[in-house]
């Protein structure tokens, strides 16, 4: 069991998004989260990660209690964040915003690291003296992966990866994400609004409604999209 | 033609001064998007502790030193203790102005009762007439515009070839971002002070040189330090510098035609016409976004 | 005795620069670090007519008080067009230049020498020379300014003031004008500083340069700061407690000079002091609120349904929600044609047409960037469209800023609420009621009748409204007191206060409890009996199908449906579109 979650209570100031949220995550797993715009998926990944300090309730990786623990704790120890949008610094290029992923690194793994991503996304090597922000959209989604998978994670939160994409690059995002888990046998909470992308990747998925969990479980991948309004 | 040449030298030493306070200002505005109004505080700190090492028996270079070593100890100080107090409680940006603005007063006038108003000098430069057909110049004017050019060009070089001086242009470009890959925000924020407040010092050494330190002269460097930034465009250490010259070599026409004393009010009018026509700056874009 | 008396005059003074100077600073929000330059404009034109002309002394101050408007208004229309930081560069360039006006211009100042002769003022020919006659003369324009900036802060205008400073764009999508109020305050502060101006140079009869420097500007700032922002005594006391201080140093045997530094630094310290450990001053316009972090039980919201069969039974939602004048039932409200709005190259709103009926309850829905919140934006003028027409009600509202569109009817509500944090919660739909008096100066130093019937109206509207959302007990509260779910009652209460007949609700149910939900759904409901049209941009399907009666659909910035929930739902394709493709 890498990642257990109990009742996990968060909110921004006096709103209250997240009312008592539980989960259980094995290694290796892909876990597909979708919900509302305004649900609290985006809440659950930052206050797992760190960014967004819990009211209650607890997160337990791999048996240690990292409840409210900084990102810059849990990036050491091989958690990793994905940003809804723009996960990149526009203003730097690609090879500058890797190394910003790379403190702590020594010279030689750094390298190897690099090697990586850019085994996995040659796009990023070719242009790699481009500014990040005059990429096109699915090639920054990949750099905000990149950035990631320099710290090797073993667990990963990836929020909409898909967002504002045109389909067919989603469909690269997401095989990519399928390989990363394939891999480096991570694991992955994804946090998705496309369920027809989420469903290719993810095995178990979740649904949050109005800051709970409603669903927890495997969908049919088969299913009539219409079903899932009720969830909504 | 020679008056050209003339004008044009006055405002380019005039300019130098402006790059320095400009850039200086405008990294520590970029990184910490804070309003440092207290940064002519660390004008006159830099230029009285030169003054002070070399009354203490040191060669002008001391000197120059004891005043870098000031101002940063001075810049770090107001940060770690100040600014990163009140940023912690939640004040608004407001009350963050109005303690800078505190701070400027406190500073300038304890340094008044602790040297006295008049113009303390910085010996040791030897200044030497430069005569080239008609138009005339002294080196100081020369090491001015030179230390300049490699303040801006040894910033840009820090920020663009080394690590940290990448991490500061990140927090500048998404700082959100910053926290996300467990980069220690907080200490490039010290860092952009210690950078700014480590520039700034060799422009009050140099003013200091030229026309000796006087305590108000905190409010005349906080003036022209973010003048070059609104100007040139908030985030653009470059335009921050062309501005600076801009205001430089406009200044030195405009006295040309009208008295010296109506200086500021050259440069106020090119910021008014500056922001009428083009609100964001000559090279300022995004909001907070920095071209490095 | 003469000294004591010394020391009231220079209170009276610095209290009505401190009084003038709240307005601007305490009130409003504006970092104006110019104000030592209105007291200078005010004292050399006072005194230069006064050695020049003869004139007396009350024609000076008239003189001062247009001139520093004239002057103020100069640098106020450009300054306020950009961000606030440009302000404090704007402001403190002009004190500078004044300065260096003061200084060089010798002919018309003698330059640093100052002038000196003149004039005391005189009365009916009696003149006014010594200290002990000059304290009721100052005194009297003290209670005057104070009686002026009392009026002010206490009126409707005041309280737009105040509101410009919690959240301008909310005061800006609740119908007010907030470039002109700021240009407003910030010429009427500069008047009052011109007459504090001009009674100086009369007591003194010799003023310099050196009186009006960035020390004095500091001095104004600490005396608001040190007695209180934002609080009508707080210049006062602020005043009594600095002047005091600043002459009681004399009386230590130091030189004059080292006095001087003495007082600066003490000056500074107080500023920082003040800023680290209490921000408002020792009276403060409110107490720090204790940030809450658990929800209250929300007793309020499940009294809204009574409140409202209550309300209805004495027929007051009928005077509420009056039906707008000369509009019949059905008539289209809202027309787009074909509007775009691109940002950098991305279209966001991609040739959009709409039509919306009165009494029509519309669902926004589309998936994540589909361009909902952005096109709320533009109709309800925050954006201008690069293409296409907006028609309400018949009327091209196009390319109208925002306060005016709101003020012509239609009004939203925001995802972040953005409240009037500091303000009590009556005072937060009292500033969105329209058509006030009271809020132009004009009005309230002009009309005082008409604006003090039109705040009791109001006042009893605005408490109407509070009672329809259940929150009428809450009234006197902070706003930022007050749970989530109260607040975003408060921002339902605010809007229907604005008397719009379009509303636009931006996620009206996000953060709320499902018990909350229900007892909203009704009242929202109930709002197109009386004309009413609304339009809601949400993400729950529940709230979608209890509350709308249409929905329409948006994808990449396009319309590509429009239907009842039940048909869209039915869709195969738009579920495909909505969950991925």
């Amino acid at each position: 069991m890498i990642l257990k979650v109990r009742d996990l209570v968060s909110g921004y100031q006096n709103k209250r998004v997240l009312h008592g949220l539980s989960l259980e995550m094995e290694e290796g797993e892909v876990i597909g989260t979708i919900g509302h715009n305004g649900a609290g998926k985006t809440t659950f990944l930052k206050s797992l990660f760190g960014l967004l300090p819990p009211w209650g309730g607890q997160i337990i990786y791999q048996g240690r209690n990292i409840t409210g623990r900084k990102p810059e704790l849990n990036v050491r120890e091989g958690i990793a964040f994905m940003p809804q949008g723009q996960g990149l610094f526009p203003d730097l290029t690609i090879m500058e915003n890797l190394e910003m992923s790379s403190f702590g690194l020594d010279e030689v793994t750094y390298k190897r690291r690099v090697r990586h991503v850019f085994e996995l996304f040659p796009i990023l090597e070719e242009r790699k003296k481009q500014r990040a922000g005059t990429l096109s959209g699915g090639e920054q989604r990949m750099l905000s992966l990149g950035l990631t998978l320099m710290r090797e994670p073993t667990l990963l939160f990836l929020d909409e990866p898909s967002l504002g994409l045109a389909p067919r690059i989603v469909q690269v995002v997401m095989n990519t994400i399928a390989e990363i888990n394939r891999q480096f046998n991570n694991s992955i909470i994804l946090v998705e609004q496309n369920f027809e992308q989420v469903k290719k990747v993810a095995k178990k998925i979740i649904v949050i409604k109005l800051g709970k969990i409603v669903f927890s479980g495997v969908l049919d991948p088969a299913m009539d999209k219409r079903e899932l309004w009720k969830y909504f | 033609m020679d008056l050209f040449w003339q004008l044009v030298i006055n405002g380019l030493s005039l300019g130098s001064i402006y790059l320095i306070l400009g850039i200086s200002w405008g990294l520590i505005f970029a990184v910490t998007r804070t309003f440092h109004f207290a940064h002519g505080a660390t004008f006159v700190v830099a230029a009285y502790a030169a003054y002070l090492g070399q009354q203490m028996g040191g060669h002008l270079i001391l000197a120059a030193l004891a005043g870098i070593i000031g101002a940063v100890l001075f810049g770090l100080a107001i940060e770690r203790f100040l600014y990163r107090y009140l940023r912690r409680a939640f004040a608004t940006p407001l009350v963050i102005f109005i303690a800078a603005l505190g701070t400027l007063i406190t500073v300038e006038n304890f340094i008044a009762m602790g040297f006295g108003t008049d113009a303390k000098p910085l010996e040791g430069f030897p200044i030497k007439v430069i005569k080239i057909g008609r138009v005339g110049f002294n080196n100081l004017h020369v090491f001015m515009f030179v230390t300049a050019a490699v303040l801006l060009i040894g910033l840009i070089f820090y920020l663009r070839r080394t690590k940290n001086g990448k991490a500061l242009r990140a927090v500048i470009s998404n700082p959100e971002m910053a926290e996300v890959l467990g980069i220690d925000v907080q200490k490039y924020f010290l860092l952009a002070f210690g950078i700014g407040s480590f520039l700034i010092a060799p422009a009050a050494v140099l003013v200091t040189i030229e026309r000796g330190a006087t305590p108000d002269l905190g409010h005349w460097a906080i003036l022209y330090s973010f003048m070059p930034v609104i100007i040139g465009g908030i985030g653009s250490i470059p335009g921050a510098a062309l501005a600076g010259i801009i205001i430089g070599l406009a200044e030195s026409i405009g006295i040309w035609k009208i008295s010296s004393q109506w200086q500021l009010g050259i440069a106020f009018v090119v910021l008014v016409i500056v922001l009428i026509i083009k609100p964001t700056g000559l090279f300022g874009f995004r909001v907070y976004r920095g071209k490095i | 005795m003469d000294y004591l008396l010394h020391i009231l005059i220079m209170i009276f003074i610095y209290a009505i620069l401190g009084l003038s100077f709240n307005l601007i600073l305490g009130y409003t929000g504006l970092i104006a670090m110019c104000h030592a330059a209105f007291f200078a404009i005010g004292a050399y034109t006072s005194a230069l007519l006064g050695i020049h002309f003869g004139t007396n002394f009350l024609i000076g101050i008239l003189a001062g008080m247009v001139i520093t408007g004239m002057v103020s208004l100069l640098v106020a229309i450009p300054a306020i067009r950009v961000r606030d930081e440009y302000l404090i560069v704007t402001t403190l360039a002009l004190l500078m230049i004044v300065y260096t006006i003061l200084m060089n211009w010798i002919d018309l100042t003698r330059g640093a020498a100052g002038l000196s002769g003149i004039p005391r003022p005189s009365i009916w020919g009696y003149q006014i020379s010594t200290p002990f006659s000059f304290v009721p003369l100052l005194g009297g324009f003290a209670i005057l300014c104070f009686l002026i900036c009392w009026r002010i802060v206490h009126s409707p205008f005041g309280r737009v003031l105040r509101a410009i400073r919690e959240d301008e764009i909310a005061a800006e999508s609740l119908g007010k004008n907030v470039r002109a109020f700021k240009i407003w305050v910030f010429v009427a502060g500069g008047a009052l500083a011109a007459i504090a101006g001009s009674l100086f140079a009369h007591y003194m009869t010799y003023i310099s340069p050196a009186n009006f420097t960035i020390n004095d500007t500091i001095l104004i700032f600490a005396i608001v700061i040190i007695g209180g922002v934002a609080n009508a005594w707080g210049p006062v006391l602020g005043a009594v407690i600095l002047v005091s201080v600043m002459e009681a140093l004399r009386f230590l045997e130091i030189s004059p000079v080292i006095v001087g530094f003495t007082r600066q630094i003490a000056y500074g310290l107080v500023l920082i002091i003040f800023m680290c450990f209490r921000p408002h001053g020792f009276l403060g316009e409110f107490v720090t609120a204790i940030k809450r972090k658990e929800e209250k039980k929300i007793n309020s919201a499940t009294n809204a349904e009574k409140a409202f069969s209550a309300l209805s039974q004495r027929g007051k939602v009928e005077e509420l929600f009056q039906f707008p004048n000369g509009s019949a039932k059905s008539a289209t409200i809202l027309q787009l044609a074909g509007v775009s709005k691109s940002f950098g190259g991305l279209k966001a709103v991609n040739q959009c047409s709409l039509d919306l009926q009165t009494g029509e309850i519309i669902g926004l829905i589309g998936p994540n960037g589909a361009g909902k919140t952005t096109l709320f934006n533009v109709i309800t003028g925050f954006y201008s469209p690069d293409e296409g027409s907006i028609k309400f009600a018949g009327k091209d509202i196009t390319n109208l800023p925002a306060h005016q569109i709101t003020n012509l009817g239609i009004a939203r509500s925001f995802q972040d609420l953005r409240l009037f944090a500091h303000l009590t919660v009556l005072d937060n739909v009292l500033v969105a009621r329209p058509r006030q008096t009271g809020e132009s100066l004009v009005g309230i130093f002009l009309h005082f009748q008409r604006v003090a019937k039109e705040e009791k109206e109001n006042r009893q509207k605005a408490m109407a409204y509070l009672e329809f959302v259940g929150l009428a007990d809450r009234a006197e509260e902070l706003a930022v007191n007050l749970s989530y779910a109260e607040q975003k009652l408060l921002s339902l209460a605010r809007l229907l206060a604005t008397e719009a007949q379009l509303i636009l609700l931006d996620e009206p149910a996000s953060g709320l409890d499902p018990k909350v939900m229900e007892d909203l759904f009704p009242l929202v409901k109930e709002l197109v009996k009386y004309g009413k049209t609304i339009c809601i941009v949400e993400h729950n399907m529940e709230v979608i199908r209890a509350m709308v009666d249409e929905i329409v659909f948006l994808n990449a910035g396009r319309i590509i449906a429009r239907g009842s929930p039940e048909e869209i739902m039915k869709s195969p394709e738009l579920a495909e579109i909505y969950f991925g493709v």
